[in-house]
């Protein structure tokens, strides 16, 4: 790409810049978490000593909780308290809301790109997706939940580790305006898919969310029996992009594209209009109260 | 097809994917109620069985507890005792360890009340010693001469 700057860290490099940068201290706990999403054995018992080992985590959790977001009608003191007046699913999205929140803080808004409206776009995704898995699939849709909130980690990694050159890249995109993935392709030589991909897999995340973070911008490219989940998260990512929900300057995909993921997936357009309806009122909600960031 | 009856259906379609969605929500919401109803149990059924087992603790540690207390007090008696017989000591240590008129010819001793004992009753009254009487070889020599010679004799053979 004209005039970017390129770096010489190859994938490979940078998943090991991950590794020793603070980036990985979120580790522990979301690799608890996504386990725990995944095993529907899991006990209460089992969240509750996850939590316990991240003490910082435990106050913010119930502050949280004891928001007007969630408005129960008594004062949560402790841990076992909120998962009986939030609930067990609750209470795993929002640690894990909660620790990946984590990354977006901090940086300088450069041309159509910050970290707030990374933040604010993966958290639409997040709901969107979990929201047609609930509606239309009639599942809880925790993973899809879990996919859609990390599905550009591989866009934060580059922001903190190559800040440079990414700063460089989102102030050329905002000039020239192209897919975000071909100008990490000529700059980087990957895009924020295989960066998020190669994490996920290094930090022992399920198969299906390591799909749906690698190939959120490519569906077919994942395993067949996660294609539908993955194809789920790209509808999710580019309706919120169309809703103003983005957070780089860039033209979305052919729409045809996500007009026949739409299909694939036996989706109706006006129930994915009720969808969107009810996730932006959900947004909104959070922005309101001022839950945006941690 | 009229526009009216193609709005109609439209409306239709809303309405029946409303209810859809609404009937999934339900679903899920139900079954949430139960997980959360199950892992409240879960959690009281924990916290029952924390309960009795931190109670028998604490029996434990009560009963060794009451244990120590009585072997403290056992030993605060037996220090009691000690210091009560020290002291004792020390008062007839005391008796025996301040001035003593004494005749400087009878070698009797004279006692508070004025009145003069034998050195002998006066020590066996005051202190825990006992005297049992010989002769040393001085007053043999002085006292019974003859008996003195003879066994000078006996020793020299």
């Amino acid at each position: 790409m004209d005039g970017a700057k390129k770096t010489n860290i190859s994938l490979a490099g940078l998943l090991e810049l991950v590794e020793t940068s603070t980036l990985s201290s979120i580790k522990g706990t979301v690799g608890g978490i996504l386990s725990l999403i995944s095993d529907p054995t899991a006990s209460s018992s089992d969240l509750i000593k996850l939590i316990e080992l991240d003490p910082p985590l435990t106050a913010k959790i119930l502050r949280v909780a004891n928001s007007s977001y969630y408005a129960t009608s008594k004062t949560i003191g402790d841990i076992q308290q909120a998962l009986i007046w939030i609930g067990f699913d609750t209470l795993k999205e929002i640690i894990l809301t909660q620790k990946m929140s984590e990354l977006y803080r901090g940086g300088t808004p450069v041309g159509g790109y910050s970290r707030l409206q990374l933040w604010r776009h993966s958290l639409g995704v997040a709901l969107l997706a979990k929201t047609i898995y609930r509606r239309e699939f009639g599942e809880k849709g925790n993973n899809a939940y879990a996919a859609g909130l990390m599905h550009d980690i591989g866009v934060i990694v580059e922001d903190q580790l190559l800040h440079r050159e990414f700063m460089h890249l989102v102030q050329v995109l905002e000039d020239i305006p192209q897919p975000l993935t071909d100008g990490e392709n000529s700059c980087f030589g990957y895009d924020h898919g295989l960066v998020g991909k190669g994490l996920a897999e290094n930090w022992n995340f399920p198969a299906e969310l390591i799909d749906g973070i690698g190939f959120h911008h490519d569906p077919e490219g994942a395993r067949e029996e996660h294609r539908l989940f993955v194809k789920t998260i790209f509808i999710s990512d580019y309706l919120m992009f169309e809703q103003g929900y983005g957070y780089v300057a860039m033209p979305l995909p052919d729409r045809e594209i996500l007009q026949q993921y739409v299909r694939d997936l036996g989706l109706q357009w006006y129930a994915l209009r009720a969808i969107i309806e009810i996730v932006r009122e959900e947004l909104g909600k959070i922005e309101q109260k001022g839950y945006l960031i941690a | 097809m009229s526009s009216s009856d193609a709005d109609l259906r439209q409306r239709i379609q809303e309405l029946e994917t409303e209810v859809r969605h609404l009937g999934n929500e339900l679903r899920l919401t139900r079954e949430e109620y139960e997980d959360a109803t199950s892992k409240y149990l879960d959690i009281y059924c924990n916290l029952e069985k924390k309960i009795s087992e931190r109670t028998r603790e604490l029996d434990a540690a009560n009963g060794k507890l009451v244990l120590e207390i009585e072997e403290r007090k056992r030993t605060e008696a037996e220090k009691e005792q000690l210091i009560a017989q020290l002291q004792k000591a020390m008062q007839e240590v005391k008796v025996l360890s301040g001035f003593l008129p004494i005749c400087a010819s009878c070698k009797k001793i004279r006692d508070d009340s004025g009145y003069w004992s034998q050195i002998e009753e006066y020590i066996s009254k005051h202190s825990n010693a006992l005297f049992s009487h010989g002769i040393c070889p001085d007053c043999v020599k002085k006292l019974y001469p003859d008996f003195h010679a003879e066994l000078r004799r006996r020793t020299k053979k």
